[in-house]
């Protein structure tokens, strides 16, 4: 244990340098829990310990070596006691690293319930998803995970553990601060860790294989645990029931979601401003309940797909990641590109038009009319839902019996069905004018 | 203890009618008390000091040295606390040898005298961190306001008292070490919510964002007595806000650092984004209209026309406040097509849309930006 908490009595307030009488406690944690954050690297803590407290000033000496804590956010209150257990100040005592001393007054006598909460560095979670899509690509069954891992010289046992799932402001990083806590001094957390100061040598000890005694399993549940969510602000946590050990490079995954016939649907995409001249796969769902799902945001993370194929075997379709999906937004999965739909786009003519001359006879402005013909081939056995996107500069106007969609001044789209083997021809006409004649 | 003030008898001796001295002895060592330092300023900090001198009628030396702290020689000066009148400060004599000076003082009497020593003193710091804990529904926080002193000065003080603004801290503070406490608490002040899109700094179709963008989110406070705080100014410093949950433990929303702050203006804390509602900001058409040309047929003056429309979706269950930050450059006119939002202009080339969205609700809206006389 690297976190030493000793409380203090001071009878008498004549001089700080010898007021101090002896150490009375050293207490336990009596309860801990842990709000772990995702999009920095940040891990509030809180710690309840029952501390005596005798009327008039207390102090209580906190110390933290080896482990990343910043020194500016430790807060220690009683909890509905605030006015009459009520901190003074907090020193930094000079020559000592990693350490604090709560001056306390107080106006009740007895042992109390304290909280001491502080910011710590090095645990971080994410979120990973098992995507499993059905044959028919209708349905999927999906999985989701957080791993949580603790690299912050500390273990946290017997915690309740807390994930944030939202982006906070940050202006300066725990762990810059943490090497903060001499005020002269730059520490080099790196040379600590390693030379052992303060710390038991056990808690950085080489990971070895070696056989588990049956001691380790004795207290798996029966089922996996359960992930409550609330929001709050503009974040979620997600609570993890009962106490978890979070401990110092041994990473626990622990299964969020599993939801069973997610409605989802496979579109096909041509847009060769942000993906290329290629034709890419999506699987497309909505966090909704008709989805069944909706039930919270789903935080961004790496998704790894699956399908099943037409025997039942689940073959591995690929990796990517997925953004934050708020509650009732739609999400897309990219599957990569897809080699079985077939794209040739060709500018099949080119004509220049309509001049108009200065009076000194230069060009001043003209027309430039381009013919497309866009071939698709969908050589799959199953129905294409195919999304086109095309894109023109200018003063343009568009001309083709295939009913398109404006997205914007510049983007057209195409919604298309491409039946198992059919080709589609498109065609279509663009005329873009040039010079002083472009009214755009 | 790095400052001396010694109390030195001088003894005159005269040899061959010119008079000359040297200094014989230490006499008196006093202690320092009711110790007061004076943290308002940046660089230096204004300590005051009692001692008791026992003076000898007639004049006296005493010596004020110093070492391993840096004291403004300049600045240091006596008041005569108990025979004001009787007795005077000669002068102050500066040695070549430096960190010293001499008071040479006129005495009517022997008597102890109590000396009151002003003197500027660098090393002494402070800096102001925040902690707001805002309620549930976001209406009301605490908001807390913390001074570190940091002392570096090379100077142990001891039961002195630390004055800022009109707040006296009795409190012990040893060289090298920093201390923190509570200065203020805003008790229950009200405070409004707003996230604020910008179209400089936010991407206009957030589909195509490799993560869900993230639209910044500020609480907005009134730094007035109104509203509970207002009592002082807020120095630059670090704000972390906490929200309580239904458990009633603080969850840490997010930090930000806030500028100087005068009395009855605005405290502005972005504490983070969110990730919960969308906009969408897409250019639908751009036009040029009322072209004049030259006899060389070429265009001399025009107007562009722009139609520009926004999408905004509140995917949360709660009511929000957005604002939405746009730029138009030039001589322009904006119409609404349509359905017609509140807005504000901020100045020449910057319009605030002010939207209040309902939960899930989804807004949309068409401008027409109308950019006259572009040569």
């Amino acid at each position: 244990m690297k976190i030493i908490i000793i409380t203090a009595l001071i009878l008498m307030l004549t001089t700080i340098s010898n007021a101090r009488i002896s150490v009375v406690t050293v207490p336990e944690k009596d309860e801990s829990q842990i709000t772990i954050y995702n999009s920095v690297d940040l891990t509030l803590v809180r710690e309840k310990r029952t501390l005596s407290f005798k009327k008039g000033m207390n102090k209580i000496d906190f110390s933290w070596a080896g482990t990343l804590i910043d020194p500016t956010s430790l807060f220690f209150i009683v909890p509905g006691k605030e006015e009459e257990i009520e901190v003074i100040d907090v020193s930094y005592p000079p020559g000592v690293s990693k350490s604090l001393v709560w001056n306390i007054k107080s106006s009740l006598e007895g042992e109390f319930l304290c909280e001491i909460t502080y910011f710590i560095s090095g645990i971080n979670w994410s979120a990973d998803y098992i995507f499993l899509a059905d044959n028919d690509e209708k349905k999927a069954h999906l999985r989701n995970f957080v791993y949580v891992n603790n690299n912050s010289g500390e273990n946290m046992m017997n915690a309740q553990v807390r994930l944030i799932v939202g982006k906070i402001n940050l202006v300066e990083d725990i762990k810059t601060l943490a090497g903060r806590s001499e005020l002269f001094a730059k520490m080099d957390f790196s040379d600590e860790i390693s030379e052992g100061l303060m710390i038991k040598k056990e808690s950085y000890r080489k990971p070895r294989m070696r056989r588990r005694s049956k001691k380790t399993f004795s207290s798996f549940s029966s089922a996996p645990k359960k992930i409550v969510k609330e929001s709050l602000s503009e974040y979620y946590i997600y609570t993890i029931e009962g106490t978890e050990d979070i401990t110092i490079n041994r990473p626990k995954r622990l299964p969020n979601l599993n939801q069973k016939e997610v409605k989802i649907k496979t579109i096909y995409k041509y847009d060769v401003e942000h993906y290329g001249k290629v034709v890419k796969r999506f699987f497309r769902f909505e966090n909704k309940k008709k989805s069944k799902l909706g039930q919270s945001p789903l935080p961004d993370g790496t998704v790894r797909v699956f399908k099943r194929d037409s025997k039942g075997n689940i073959r591995y379709v690929g990796r990517n990641n997925i953004k934050y999906i708020p509650i009732d937004e739609k999400a897309e999965i990219d599957l990569g590109a897809e080699k079985e739909i077939k794209i040739e786009r060709k500018l099949m003519n080119f004509v220049t038009d309509n001049f108009e001359y200065t009076h000194k006879g230069n060009i001043s402005g003209w027309d430039e009319i381009s013919e497309y013909k866009i071939v698709l081939t969908n050589y799959r056995d199953s129905q294409a839902t195919f999304e086109m996107k095309e894109y023109f500069d200018g003063d343009w106007n568009l001309d083709t019996k295939q009913g398109f969609k404006k997205e914007d001044h510049r983007t057209i789209k195409f919604d298309l069905i491409l039946k198992p083997g059919e080709k589609k021809i498109i065609t279509y006409k663009v005329t873009v004018v040039k010079g002083n004649r472009a009214k755009k | 203890m790095k400052i001396r003030f010694l109390f030195i008898l001088l003894l005159f001796f005269c040899v061959s009618g010119n008079p000359c001295f040297s200094i014989t002895k230490l006499v008196i060592l006093p202690e320092r008390s009711n110790v007061n330092v004076d943290l308002n300023a940046i660089s230096w900090s204004l300590v005051e000091e009692e001692r008791v001198l026992t003076l000898v009628r007639g004049e006296n030396v005493v010596s004020f040295s110093w070492e391993n702290v840096n004291i403004d020689s300049f600045s240091i000066f006596l008041d005569f606390m108990t025979h004001d009148k009787k007795v005077r400060l000669i002068n102050i004599e500066y040695p070549r040898s430096g960190n010293m000076v001499f008071f040479n003082i006129y005495s009517d009497g022997s008597w102890e005298e109590k000396v009151r020593i002003k003197y500027l003193l660098s090393g002494l710091k402070k800096n102001f961190s925040y902690r707001a804990v805002a309620e549930n529904n976001e209406k009301t926080l605490n908001f807390q306001t913390y001074i570190t002193m940091v002392n570096s000065s090379g100077e142990d003080f001891e039961k002195s008292i630390f004055s800022f603004y009109e707040i006296d801290l009795e409190k012990n503070l040893r060289n090298r070490e920093q201390k923190k406490l509570k200065f203020h608490e805003g008790r229950k002040a009200k405070m409004k919510k707003e996230l604020v899109w910008n179209s400089k700094t936010q991407p206009h179709d957030p589909e195509y964002s490799k993560t869900t963008p993230g639209i910044p989110v500020y609480y907005v406070i009134d730094n007035s007595t109104k509203n509970g705080l207002g009592k002082f100014p807020v120095w630059k410093g670090k704000v972390r806000v906490f929200q309580k949950d239904k458990s009633k433990n603080q969850v840490f929303l997010g930090e930000d650092w806030v500028k100087f702050v005068p009395l009855n203006d605005e405290i502005r804390i972005n504490i983070g984004s969110s990730r919960d509602v969308k906009v969408k900001r897409k250019l639908l058409k751009t036009e040029k209209k009322n072209i004049r040309r030259n006899s060389y047929n070429n265009i001399v003056l025009y107007d562009r026309v722009e139609i520009i429309q926004y999408t905004v979706e509140n995917f949360k269950k709660k009511p929000l406040k957005l604002k939405i930050r746009d730029y138009y450059n030039g001589y322009w006119k904006l119409e609404f097509k349509g359905k017609k939002v509140p807005f504000e202009k901020k100045s020449h080339n910057k319009i605030e849309y002010i939207l209040e969205l309902e939960p899930k609700q989804k807004l949309e809206f068409t401008l027409v930006i109308t950019t006259l006389n572009i040569r």
